[in-house]
């Protein structure tokens, strides 16, 4: 393998690392504070 | 009205085409994969074991820390199964057919590798070591936190049941991420299709092995395993097309329990002293070389080193990976009322535990073979592993009821495999329906069965290995981003406990 190759897919790699740092710094817009108890009615909808 | 499903669509064509090309040319389907995952092994090995890694130390810091009293359900739901029940499910649904066929072969294998550069007690102990880190706790920490992402958005927070939900449920529907939790769910579906594609085929080259045995022939060539095969199909097509889910739960309890039977038999049977000597030494050596050895690269080794290293230990992670979303399901249903704790020390402490005495007994009574009687096991390791099991119980009285025990187990682990991974596709390619139709379970029977036919038709383990580890790499990826949204809802989840506990 070449290091031409190499470098490559390992900068993918280093990619994907920051897009994991930028998912856990990036505001959670699904996210609310959850209540899961069984009586809460919003569970089920 | 029929509702045509567009990943369904996909899903088949991309692993109906994998399998059509391995049917037509099996030898350049094997011999492409084999390239394309060396260079991949070649330049990711580090970000592979730093996954696996990373994935157990998450585990182990979510089971001690206060996120592990969040219960995987409502706060008030109790678990369905008890707790041996529970674990003997899980095991079966983990490891399966796999370790009948490497019980005694892999530590053997290592042990021929190891000699070469060490004392041949020291690599005993290190072929031991290395057979029960590719089968320990860091195998059960890919499927523990794969099971925890899905029960935890499927019964908590009553998301479908499937590997996009996290993503979507934590960053909000908008285009990018339903792109991308579309192609996780494509991605996953290819990891589980051609992971069980190839158990298929290992579990079908176990049967020929044992009925060789048996029937005192030496079938060479691929006719017979393609016999045993068209048996298995025809053996797994009714379940399909039934509810069959308690039926099968007892097929693979019967399984196990045939596994379990095999290991007291030979503890007892074999030479007690020496067996028990190997599986205290193996705990040992475990304990205390477990978290080094998982951040292991052998860079600084020469190149066959590291071949047998992208060969065993990579290959196992990631086919592990393979089967942690088909496997990651699978648990997650039989989860729901457990809290974080108890599931992760469920799914991974036990099983390691449970792995060491296996291949403690198996690998421990290969060595006995190798090293204290003249016996060709290390011979025979080398020629056909899926022989070595048949071997050793050759060595014991009843040898004939003990084969086709191993036979027996080895079918009924296939076929409850088979079934599951069918049903667990069927719902991932029907925006996670718990009740996926007959017509689509029976497409993925077919799909799987070709799969299966394909590894078979390459008659290599080494190819098999290739093309699975080749199928399930992207799924290292969306595993991580998995365990990301976990965290990120577990912290809102945390705070509104504490919210809840205010007065």
């Amino acid at each position: 393998m070449s290091d031409v190759t190499d470098t490559m897919l390992n900068l993918w790699v280093f990619a994907f690392v920051a897009l994991v740092i930028w998912l856990i710094l990036k505001p959670a817009a699904g996210l609310k504070k959850t209540n899961t108890s069984s009586d809460n009615p919003q569970k089920h909808q | 009205m029929f509702k045509i499903n567009p990943l369904l669509i996909v899903a088949l064509i991309v692993t109906g085409s994998i399998a059509i090309w391995g049917i037509v040319d099996t030898e350049n389907l094997a011999q492409w994969a084999a390239e394309t995952i060396e260079v991949q092994f070649s330049s990711r090995a580090w970000f592979i074991m730093l996954t696996v890694s990373g994935l157990l130390i998450v585990s182990l810091f979510l089971a001690i820390s206060k996120y592990g009293e969040i219960k995987l359900g409502a706060d008030d739901d109790q678990p369905e199964f008890s707790t041996v029940s529970w674990l003997s499910m899980l095991f079966a649904a983990g490891m399966g057919v796999g370790l009948l066929y490497w019980g005694t072969a892999e530590p053997l294998t290592h042990y021929l590798a190891v000699s070469e550069v060490e004392d041949s007690r020291r690599a005993a102990d290190a072929a031991l070591f290395i057979t029960n880190f590719h089968w320990g706790m860091h195998a059960w920490a890919i499927y523990a936190l794969t099971g925890l992402v899905i029960a935890y958005f499927g019964f908590r927070l009553d998301c479908p049941n499937l590997v996009s939900a996290p993503l979507i449920r934590v960053y909000g529907k908008s285009t990018v991420t339903m792109v991308a939790g579309w192609l996780f769910d494509l991605m996953a579906i290819v990891a589980i299709a051609i992971g069980v594609g190839g158990s298929i085929a290992m579990g079908v080259f176990q049967i020929k092995g044992g009925i060789d045995v048996l029937m005192d022939v030496d079938s060479s060539g691929t006719s017979m395993s393609i016999a045993i095969f068209l048996v298995l199909c025809v053996a797994y097509t009714p379940p399909l097309l039934m509810d069959l889910s308690r039926g099968m739960a007892i097929l693979s309890n019967t399984a196990m329990a045939i596994a379990c039977g095999l290991m007291v038999f030979v503890l007892i049977a074999g030479p007690t002293q020496f067996i028990m000597g190997g599986i205290i030494g193996a705990i040992g050596e475990y304990v205390s070389q477990v978290v080094v050895h998982g951040f292991r690269t052998y860079t600084f080794m020469d190149e066959r080193t590291a071949n047998w290293f992208h060969e065993w230990t990579l290959t196992y992670m990631v086919w592990w990976l393979a089967w942690a979303p088909f496997v990651g399901v699978f648990i997650a249903r039989i989860s729901k009322g457990r809290t974080i704790r108890e599931f992760l020390f469920g799914v991974i402490v036990v099983p390691t535990v449970f792995s060491i005495f296996w291949f403690g007994v198996f690998g421990s009574i290969g060595f006995y073979a190798a090293l204290r009687t003249n016996l060709p096991i290390l011979e025979l390791v080398q020629k056909d592993a899926s022989r070595v099991m048949f071997f050793v119980l050759e060595q014991f009285p009843a040898s004939r009821l003990t084969i086709s025990a191993v036979v027996a187990a080895a079918f009924l682990f296939l076929i409850t495999s088979v079934v599951s991974a069918a049903f667990v596709l069927g719902m991932f390619s029907s925006s996670g329906s718990l009740n996926p139709s007959r017509a689509v379970k029976l497409g993925w029977g077919v799909i799987l069965g070709a799969l299966g036919l394909v590894m078979i038709l390459s008659d290599s383990i080494a190819a098999i290995k290739s093309i699975i580890a080749l199928g399930a790499l992207p799924f290292v990826f969306v595993v991580t981003i998995l365990v990301i949204c976990l965290l990120r809802a577990l912290a809102v989840d945390e705070a509104a406990a504490i919210d809840r506990s205010k007065p």
